[in-house]
């Protein structure tokens, strides 16, 4: 994966990552939660922009930096960096919104090969779980690692 | 001790871990998402753990990490 990355720091339970996007909209802290959830294994992949001047997370923020793909290739990495640690996992991304969701697709897409070959993907529909088909539009997406 | 080689070839990042960091880790920063989240979980059909005998095993300290002064 030769996508520019921007530089990521995480707690040293390497479930919060956090990067700062730069751009034409200044400079913008964004960070990526891996949430355990009632599924003993399956964590949740949240993501958002943390407001410089409050604190708060936003997960609905369109930041608009003109840097979709480093952002992009930054939260794979992220990813990547997780499973690292914990190799059994499940991890399940939905956006907040369709336009999020759609983002994450392209996240996939854009990386397809790599994460084709490093992880078993899956598109969901309302219940269900398929294999990942580019070009299909999903309400979520669920990977875990291969080890051949 | 990891060569160049080996640490060139990892499809995991080098992290630096930020001890700033720690004060989110027992702090959920997007409740919504795991709402949402643990409600889709109710009733979906997971596909099958393919590493369950690995469940609930974490590698210790296998991604590279560097501590932030």
């Amino acid at each position: 994966m030769d996508t520019a990355k921007y530089n990521l720091k995480a707690e040293i339970e390497l479930t919060r990552f956090e990067f700062i996007s730069e751009g034409p909209n200044g400079v913008i802290r964004k960070l990526i939660e891996f949430q355990a959830t009632t599924d003993p294994g399956l964590y949740n992949l949240a993501f958002g922009d943390k407001n410089k001047h409050t604190g708060e997370i936003d997960d609905l923020a369109v930041s608009a930096n003109g840097d979709t793909e480093m952002v992009l290739a930054t939260v794979v990495f992220a990813v990547y960096a997780f499973f690292d640690k914990y190799p059994a996992a499940f991890v399940y991304a939905s956006g907040s919104t369709k336009e999020r969701t759609r983002l994450y697709r392209m996240g996939i897409t854009r990386f397809y090969d790599d994460m084709k070959r490093d992880f078993y993907l899956y598109g969901q529909t309302g219940d269900n779980f398929t294999p990942f088909e580019m070009g299909v539009e999903y309400d979520g997406f669920l990977a875990q690692r291969k080890f051949d | 001790m990891k060569t160049v080689q080996e640490l060139n070839n990892r499809k995991a990042p080098i992290i630096a871990i930020d001890p700033a960091l720690d004060k989110y880790r027992d702090k959920i920063m997007f409740p919504e998402k795991l709402e949402k989240a643990n409600n889709m979980l109710k009733t979906a059909k997971l596909p099958p753990n393919r590493h369950s005998r690995l469940q609930g095993l974490t590698t210790s300290g296998s991604a590279e990490v560097e501590k932030q002064p």
